[in-house]
């Protein structure tokens, strides 16, 4: 962050160095988020790989028992050994799902910096931008969360538990819903910074 | 008529300049604004101008306000 020597004494000003830093990170993000979700299990898939996903189930320690414990639910990674085709796709379904949230939300944010950059932050197009990041982060991503949690959820059902009764948790994923509140807010002030354009322009 | 819809002012700039010999180059220089911006103002392109733009022009070409702007009849 900010410019080199005396031209300027904003240490926050996000410069050229900042944009091409940004860019890169999303390309290296994406690159790996895409491999990750969509082809490690397609490899996997010809490889005829077991699937491992996460099961959730109550932990009793019985050692612990005398201390007076509370117990709680954990998180193991479990094998499932030949999943089905519908299994497979479900997940394959899933990590191109979070792949194409992560995917456009880059373009939305690479676009808007494209666009801040050549002097036009406030530019109706802008807000149109911010507003379907906000859409992105409020209603696409936990829409996502929840199917992600079924296709799990269709893996353990066939998985050899030993017992262990499956334990439903449901995370609402605060993150992302309060980013794209910001987001929205965002996107108001940039309405309210693109009317003072309009004023602006074909002032004399 | 509401403030949105297209104005009626037209800008005397042109016959302004004529009548006193003077270059928009000239007027640009003298009033501290940008050539561009006053031919924007001299092609009525001008939405809106400064009470500080308007006060150095006219100061400039010893003219009223009512002799640079008139707003043409409906």
């Amino acid at each position: 962050m900010g410019e080199r020597g005396n031209r300027s004494t904003d240490r926050w000003a996000f410069t050229r160095a900042d944009r091409i830093g940004l860019t890169a990170l999303l390309f290296v993000v994406n690159g790996f988020s895409l491999f990750g979700w969509v082809v490690a299990p397609i490899l996997s898939w010809l490889r005829g790989d077991p699937v491992w996903t996460p099961f959730i189930s109550r932990v009793t320690v019985p050692e612990l028992d005398g201390a007076g414990v509370t117990y709680s639910v954990a998180t193991y990674d479990i094998r499932v050994v030949g999943p089905t085709t519908g299994q497979r796709l479900f997940g394959l379904a899933v990590g191109v799902l979070w792949a194409a949230l992560l995917v456009a939300g880059s373009l939305i944010v690479a676009r808007l910096m494209r666009s801040i950059a050549e002097g036009n932050a406030f530019d109706r197009a802008n807000v149109g931008r911010l507003r379907w990041l906000a859409a992105l982060l409020l209603g696409a991503v936990p829409v996502a969360f929840v199917v992600d949690l079924f296709a799990r959820g269709a893996l353990v059902t066939d998985a050899e538990l030993g017992g262990l009764p499956p334990t439903a948790s449901i995370s609402i994923p605060w993150l992302p819903i309060v980013a794209g509140l910001v987001v929205a807010l965002i996107a108001q002030a940039f309405v309210a910074g693109a009317a003072l354009r309009d004023d602006v322009d074909g002032l004399v | 008529m509401p403030v949105d819809e297209p104005h009626r002012v037209v800008c005397r700039l042109d016959s302004l300049l004529d009548a006193r010999g003077m270059t928009l180059a000239a007027l640009a220089d003298a009033v501290g604004v940008t050539v561009v911006n006053l031919s924007v103002l001299k092609n009525n392109r001008a939405k809106a101008i400064r009470f500080s733009t308007l006060t150095a022009i006219c100061d400039v070409l010893g003219c009223t306000v009512g002799e640079l702007l008139e707003v043409d009849p409906a």
